[in-house]
């Protein structure tokens, strides 16, 4: 008898055991089938993007490359996964400019012309990718870097992004920092056209332009400028340890007043899906960098890595008010 | 060991087992861009593209290696999400220069391309389109040919997410051999007290409701997902869904928003704004110079009214003029006579014989004046329009006779209205700080105007304590009329910066306040917001959403519909 009671409790205890592991594990299994029905546009499942790792880059320099949350040492964006960066589709992009007439003249009406395309392959369109809202971004600077100004080229339906000249009379249709330019003075001057091509990676053509008509006197930069004025802001520029090194990250803080108090950076306008961008352009080199400065606390914050010593001509453009502010600086690199 | 700690340590290890938590939280993964909703088997394949422009989505079934396949391309604006009709399509492929594909439009903003594809690759497409919003060029990559849909991964796990402690035979039988080798140790327990406790204990323990907490939440869901479980704020939306419900979305940008408040009026007419023409004495119609709803300018004519005199007022009138004809001469005899002999009569005689003679003809001029028509029995009067308006209905007709202080006509000038309104507290701040006022009918919301606050109120309608105003308003176009009801939209120069979206974005999860905002072409996701000042049309976001979001404006309901059955 007493066997027999033992059995049967030997037996209610094993089988409850087991009910109740199976028990725990089932609503797990469920959840885990439905994770796995997410399905990319190539036709792979999930499970091919949860086994390997990720790979982070800079939205802006492919060649940078690293893990979630690093940020490019170059421009100081954020790495955004790329399980594609550094992966090149093979194809060498040039940016062909066109202008009407053949020379544009210093106060005269004109356009340029771009169409980007692939070498040794005439006649293949290619459709660009949107950065920072736009598909082209042009930086025109005189080549004594004292005029600057960035403007964005508009498709057409002739399959060109065009970019109107205007004659001295005539006002911008639709203000600044749109889709036309004009030249007061004639002379050298230097495009930096910077657009991604879909499925490639970003690039920058330089285009060197001469102006027609009397040339603009040049400038000289030697000493450093780092606070700029327009209208009522002010911008000014604060290197960590007061001075900028060649090579090393620098975090450049940027204290923004307006009315001579200072304002929250965060409180400005987006343009062009950031509260601000910065270029900066070697004297010497005549090298390119687009900076986006985070804001922290209120402050820009930038960073950069100078790769060269040297004066440096840096342009900061913001929006407040629905009207853009471009502010001038001159770093000296050490 | 004595038995007690070897029991103690037994109970903890099987507690220990069971209180093994299996962490499968899903959670940090990034999905890519998928194509079929959770938990749906997927029926075709997408490749998509976007500018600032356009939206451009494909979806297709599989497509085979040198057959004639069908592809549905949508193209939508980007910031509205309206469909985009009548668009001018090119469409040619990097990968194959031979490769034409034909274009039929099917639907709004929906077109069907035909092309056969020769080899078994990923193709892409470059779509030069050129619609209303403006030409663009874009790129539809990763279109897989001679590949067929993955199987619904409903049925098959995949090997990533087996685990042992998945397969429920494993389970069991490792239970049963537990349970098994637990009750050989309690049998060899001398102190059965114990050993039957802990068999009952067991017994009960399976009956508790073990819950396990199933994290998800976190993922990068990249370009385009479809949402991961039913916990998750994203979903998808098909494009399809998205133009059959009309969804639309809006670009949230910073913009001022002023405090407005809308106010109830009556229109009134303004001072200079009616008039009526009364008859000044007794009379009969003989001229009628204006009709019903004409147009009359200041001073013109309405009508002739001719007097007409009795037989004895004649008389007297008559006896009146003889009177003051004779009273002339005689005044005039005197004052000549004393002229003549003006040497030895007194000054006063004279001064006085000349006011007489000064009084007489000046009561017979007026007695001329007034029966102008010097011996007839009738004389006319003009009527004229005090005021330039229109002429209201009367009902005078030539020939009939008119009494003093009848009202003949009535002309309404409808270019400048007054209204009234009656303001209560709660609005007046607004008002105080008031920049413009505008008026929108009540009945008739299409028409509209500016109004001019006139005065405010002195005194306080005792009834309903609210304060009485009156507005002033130009009507040119006599839109407005007496006596109509008008809604005045008080727009207060104070206004604040912000983002602010329409309420019709605006829904209610859980109670709390939602907005939808589109992440990618056919993702959207849910966000929890909290809201600011309303005025009426659109509220305040004071977080929840940032600049630049595409918020789904039109076709909220249907979105939340459509969120609550994922």
């Amino acid at each position: 008898m007493r066997t027999n009671i033992k059995t049967a409790i030997v037996l209610t205890v094993a089988i409850t055991s087991s009910v109740l592991f199976t028990s725990c594990t089932s609503a797990d299994k469920a959840e885990s089938t439905t994770e796995t029905t997410a399905i990319n546009a190539a036709g792979t499942t999930d499970a091919d993007a949860h086994s390997g790792t990720h790979t982070y880059a800079c939205p802006m320099h492919p060649e940078v490359t690293g893990k979630e949350g690093d940020m490019c040492p170059k421009c100081g964006m954020k790495l955004e996964h790329n399980d594609n960066a550094g992966k090149s589709n093979g194809k060498a992009y040039v940016m062909n400019v066109k202008t009407t007439p053949a020379t544009i003249e210093a106060g005269k009406a004109g356009l340029f012309s771009f169409t980007p395309g692939v070498k040794d392959k005439e006649g293949e369109l290619v459709p660009l990718d949107l950065h920072h809202e736009r598909k082209i971004h042009l930086i025109v600077v005189s080549k004594d870097l004292s005029y600057f100004e960035h403007i964005h080229p508009d498709y057409q339906a002739s399959g060109t992004y065009d970019l109107a000249v205007l004659p001295a009379n005539k006002a911008y249709t639709a203000g600044a920092n749109k889709n036309e330019t004009h030249f007061a003075k004639g002379g050298e001057y230097i495009l930096f056209a910077d657009y991604t091509p879909t499925g490639g990676t970003p690039q920058l053509e330089k285009i060197n332009l001469t102006v027609g008509g009397t040339p603009y006197k040049p400038v000289t930069y030697s000493s450093p400028k780092l606070s700029s004025t327009v209208d009522n802001y002010t911008l000014e520029l604060v290197p960590e340890g007061n001075q900028f090194e060649v090579g090393k990250l620098a975090h450049i803080e940027g204290v923004l007043k307006k009315d001579g108090k200072v304002m929250d950076a965060a409180t400005l306008e987006n343009y062009l899906g950031a509260k601000a961008h910065m270029v900066v352009v070697g004297i010497d080199d005549k090298n390119y960098l687009h900076v986006h400065p985070e804001v922290v606390n209120g402050k820009f914050d930038l960073h950069t890595t100078f790769e060269k010593a040297g004066i440096y001509r840096g342009w900061v453009q913001f929006q407040d008010g629905g009207k853009i502010r471009t502010m001038d600086y001159v770093i000296a690199v050490k | 060991m004595n038995k007690r700690t070897q029991l103690m340590a037994l109970v903890a290890a099987f507690f220990g087992l069971i209180g093994f938590q299996t962490a499968t939280a899903h959670g940090g993964e990034d999905h890519g861009a998928a194509t079929a909703p959770t938990g749906q088997a997927m029926t075709y394949f997408t490749s998509q593209a976007i500018s600032d422009k356009y939206e451009v989505v494909l979806h297709y079934e599989p497509l085979e290696v040198g057959e004639a396949g069908k592809l549905r391309l949508y193209i939508n604006e980007f910031d509205t999400n309206r469909p985009v009709d009548g668009a001018t399509l090119q469409i040619s492929s990097p990968d194959d220069e031979k490769l034409t594909i034909a274009v039929k439009p099917i639907g709004k903003g929906i077109y069907e391309l035909t092309g056969t594809f020769p080899a078994k690759k990923a193709y892409s497409l470059t779509i030069s389109l050129n619609a209303k919003p403006g030409a663009d060029l874009l790129l539809l990559a990763g279109i897989e040919v001679g590949k067929d849909l993955p199987v619904a991964t409903t049925a098959e796990p995949t090997t990533a997410h087996t685990h042992w402690y998945d397969n429920t035979f494993v389970l069991l039988g490792g239970g049963l051999l537990l349970g098994m080798g637990l009750m050989f140790f309690l049998m060899r327990l001398r102190n059965r007290r114990v050993a039957v406790s802990i068999a009952v204990l067991l017994g009960i323990l399976p009956t508790a409701n073990w819950q396990r907490a199933n994290a998800h939440g976190g993922e990068d869901h990249g370009g385009g997902t479809a949402g991961g479980g039913a916990t998750s704020s994203t979903f998808a939306i098909p494009k399809e869904t998205q133009f059959l419900f009309n969804i639309l979305t809006q670009r949230l940008q910073a913009g001022e928003q002023a405090q407005t408040t809308t106010v109830a009026g009556t229109v009134q007419p303004s001072s200079t704004g009616q008039a009526v023409v009364q008859s000044p004495q007794v009379g009969r119609l003989t001229s009628l110079q204006v009709r019903v709803g004409q147009t009359v300018s200041k001073g013109q004519t309405l009508a002739v009214v001719e007097q007409t005199i009795d037989a004895p007022t004649q008389i007297n009138l008559e006896s009146e003029r003889n009177t003051l004809t004779a009273e002339l001469q005689v005044a005039r005899k005197e004052y000549d006579r004393l002229k003549t002999i003006e040497d030895i009569v007194a000054k006063r005689d004279l001064t006085e014989a000349e006011a007489r003679l000064t009084r007489a003809q000046a009561n017979l001029k007026v007695f001329s004046g007034i029966t102008r028509s010097g011996g007839s029995n009738a004389r006319s009067i003009s009527l004229k329009a005090p005021v330039g308006g229109i002429v209201g209905p009367f009902t005078a007709a030539i020939g009939s006779t008119v009494n003093v202080g009848e009202t003949l006509f009535t002309v309404t000038n409808l270019g400048k209205v007054y209204i009234e309104a009656q303001v209560f507290d709660k609005d007046l701040a607004v008002l105080r700080s008031a920049k413009s006022f505008g008026v929108a009918g009540v009945n008739d919301t299409g028409k509209s105007g500016v109004a001019r606050l006139l005065s405010q109120a002195q005194t306080i309608n005792a009834s309903n304590q609210s304060q009485r105003l009156l507005f002033e308003m130009d009507n040119a176009g006599g839109a407005f009329k007496i006596g109509e009801f008008v809604n005045i939209r008080v727009q207060s120069a104070r206004g604040t910066r912000g983002l602010s979206v329409p309420n019709s974005a605006i829904s209610e999860m859980n109670g709390k306040a939602v907005v939808f905002i589109k992440d990618a072409p056919e993702v959207v996701s849910l966000a929890y917001v909290t809201t600011g000042a309303d005025n009426g049309q659109f509220t305040q976001i004071l977080t929840g959403v940032e600049a630049d979001e595409r918020v789904i404006v039109t076709g909220t309901y249907q979105a939340k519909m459509i969120y609550l059955n994922q």
